[in-house]
């Protein structure tokens, strides 16, 4: 797949289990891979939490940026580079 | 994730436990493995309170009788003579069952196993005619080899009902002459246990209750081995069998070292709060999975796998199953129990493994045993282990 942009719409795929942790961090495991697990945090929480196989990545942006007091083209930049490596992972798809 | 109702029973069970241990500081607790820390650190601070000052498998009181834990008891050397000076057994036990009509006696043991293997083997010895008729099929593996190595006669003179499966036919009970019920997937106060001995006291039949109390009265925390057996009698035809059962005890090296005996026996709080605990676990295990049967105990479910796969490989893949699990936050351990305050998987031998299947290859099963962990949890959990068992199909 060529760039990601931010008319493209991410989905989880379905063998991706996440749960936050007591430590306020949230783990993602595939079910289908052993070695596939992440934690992640902060702004990657609300990324994550945004992804719903409705949302194009612009809107994510959008939202997550009603939270956090960041730079938009900053925000942009993080949020974008955090898709591409679910992506790249196998974690996400898209639509 | 963990949820506001499993902190605050955990907070219930930890403020009870540092009560007895006489420690005063609140544990912070925000995870399992919070959980479990507290739980281990209170287990060595009850061993230290109680067991610091003197030697225990020998009385040095000077009196053979001593008090524990509110417990009469007495010894003069444990492995030998320790003997509970309680004159009602059941009601320590099982202090909530609403039972008439009866004479307990009974002692704690080294385990629940070596109880059940000395007490077959006192009948065998008794009267060597005498049969024993397991009033259902799927029995602890143990207890089924032990069964098979002393050919017992499959009549109905004496019955066994195994607490990992509920009997539903009692139709050959009225012929019998006692009754031998492990209860150890039964909470202390399960009111199944109250109708059968009731009703088993109703048909004049003597019951032996064998308990291992390290699964569900034991906090999750495996506070060490522990066995019990009640005598609840009718008459004195069996007082001889449990005369030979205790020499037997005795000589095998049954009978327990006092350091092994729950120091929250006797406690209305250990009851009410483990009852709750085995709800919940109840409760956790009953959700449904393809090729798996849950049982009536609900305490674990377990999964028949197809095909032949030998032991060593599904036991590495356990292990890194169990690995993932807890790196995922929900703790799962390869341990050959349960009832513990984190889940557990274990593999076991399956009914027909000494004769193989169709083509003789010797099956196994996976346990899965779900602790009393979050709603949430216990989901995941499920549909984990669902799918690491669609990876050996």
């Amino acid at each position: 797949m060529s760039e990601i942009n931010e008319s493209m719409v991410p989905i989880v795929n379905e063998s991706i289990l996440s749960r936050k942790n007591a430590d306020g961090k949230l783990a993602l495991m595939s079910l289908e891979d052993d070695e596939n697990f992440f934690k992640i945090e902060g702004l990657a929480i609300q990324v994550w939490e945004n992804i719903d196989g409705k949302c194009n990545i612009k809107a994510i942006v959008e939202k997550v940026s009603d939270t956090y007091n960041l730079p938009k083209k900053k925000l942009e930049e993080d949020t974008f580079k955090f898709i591409d490596d679910l992506y790249k992972e196998g974690i996400i798809k898209f639509n | 994730m963990i949820d506001e109702d499993y902190l605050q029973r955990k907070k219930e069970e930890l403020n009870f436990l540092a009560s007895l241990a006489s420690y005063d500081e609140a544990f912070d607790i925000k995870s399992y493995q919070d959980v479990w820390d507290a739980k281990l650190f209170l287990k060595r601070k009850l061993k230290n309170k109680f067991f610091n000052s003197s030697l225990s498998v020998t009385n040095l009181s000077g009196r053979k009788k001593i008090n524990l834990y509110g417990i009469p008891i007495s010894y003069t050397y444990s492995r030998s003579n320790f003997k509970v000076e309680h004159n009602d057994f059941l009601k320590l036990i099982h202090p909530n069952l609403e039972i008439r009509n009866y004479i307990s006696m009974g002692t704690f043991t080294a385990n629940a196993q070596g109880t059940l293997s000395c007490l077959l083997s006192a009948i065998k010895i008794w009267d060597s005619k005498l049969g024993i008729k397991c009033l259902q099929k799927d029995i602890y593996y143990e207890t089924d080899e032990f069964l098979e190595v002393f050919n017992l006669d499959n009549d109905s003179t004496i019955l066994f009902l195994d607490s990992s499966a509920c009997a539903r036919n009692f139709s050959m009970v009225k012929y019998a002459k006692a009754i031998i019920i492990d209860t150890t997937c039964f909470s202390p106060n399960d009111e199944i246990l109250e109708m059968w001995i009731n009703d088993f006291i109703n048909k004049n039949i003597s019951i032996f209750l064998v308990r291992s109390h390290q699964k569900l009265d034991s906090f999750g925390m495996e506070y060490s081995s522990l066995g019990s057996i009640t005598y609840i009698k009718r008459d004195d035809s069996m007082d001889e069998v449990y005369a030979l059962f205790v020499k037997l005890l005795s000589h095998f090296g049954g009978l327990p070292s006092i350091e092994n005996i729950y120091p929250f026996f006797n406690k209305k709080e250990f009851f009410a709060l483990t009852e709750k605990r085995v709800e919940i676990i109840k409760s956790r295990n009953q959700i449904e999975l393809e090729h798996s049967r849950n049982f009536d105990h609900g305490l674990y479910s377990w999964s028949q796998l197809s095909h032949r796969i030998e032991k060593e490989t599904l036991a590495k893949a356990a292990i890194r199953f169990c690995e993932k699990m807890t790196q995922f936050g929900i703790p799962l351990k390869f341990v050959e129990s349960f009832g513990w305050d984190f889940s557990s998987i274990s593999i076991l031998k399956f009914e027909n493994y000494n004769r193989g299947d169709f083509f003789g290859n010797k099956l196994f099963k996976v346990r899965l045993a779900i602790s009393d962990i979050s709603v949430e949890d216990a989901y995941y959990l499920k549909k984990c282990y669902q799918h690491w068992l669609e990876s050996f199909a």
